[in-house]
């Protein structure tokens, strides 16, 4: 299911590390906030970063810029998600930073989807490229 | 990226895995990578990964903020 949380796009997803057969959460779906600002796939708070076992692959590192012009320093490697409600799911880089709290889902991961944020009617939809 | 078989945009990546500087597997999918790389006895832990999409160096994260 994807919907807004108040003003903020929300999508209901399991994540998944198929190299090493984790899910997160392990029943049912996490909400991750749609950050059309977030250029990268998946960011992720370390707690569920390591509940996913990504933490024992193989990471790179890399820079993400602020809107202030700040930069973090990023870890990650290739995860996996699914949205069941709205079909969509894929592979990509899955990444965690210090202090993030929430599960972030950036653009890369919508880049075969099409998104609709309807204010008008306070609803979002998402649904897979035709 | 998303998998989907008529999508005509972002076309989907190929994962090969790598072992010492020698590729030990590749799938259309990690979930098939790691199908090959357990065919294989190795250990996913022992290999890096890479995309046919390449991770950018430096991307944009927007800026969060939280009422306090």
């Amino acid at each position: 299911m994807s919907g807004l949380l108040g003003l903020t796009p929300t999508l209901r997803v399991v994540l998944r590390n198929p190299l090493l057969g984790k899910r997160y959460p392990e029943g049912g779906e996490a909400l991750a906030v749609v950050d059309t600002g977030y250029e990268g796939f998946i960011a992720l708070p370390w707690e569920v970063f390591s509940a996913l076992s990504l933490d024992e692959l193989h990471l790179e590192e890399r820079r993400l810029v602020l809107a202030n012009g700040g930069t973090l320093s990023a870890k990650g490697c290739y995860g996996a998600f699914s949205a069941p409600a709205v079909g969509l799911s894929a592979d990509g880089f899955v990444e965690s930073y210090e202090g993030l709290q929430e599960v972030l889902f950036g653009v890369e991961a919508l880049s075969r989807a099409r998104v609709l944020l309807d204010y008008c009617n306070k609803r979002m939809t998402a649904e897979p490229c035709p | 990226m998303i998998r989907s078989p008529r999508s005509a945009s972002t076309p989907a990546p190929r994962f090969k895995a790598f072992e010492g500087g020698r590729e030990v597997a590749d799938g259309a999918s990690l979930d098939e990578l790691s199908s090959k790389l357990r065919e294989g006895g190795v250990d996913p832990r022992a290999v890096r990964i890479v995309s046919t999409m390449p991770v950018r160096q430096v991307v944009r994260a927007g800026l969060r903020g939280k009422r306090t």
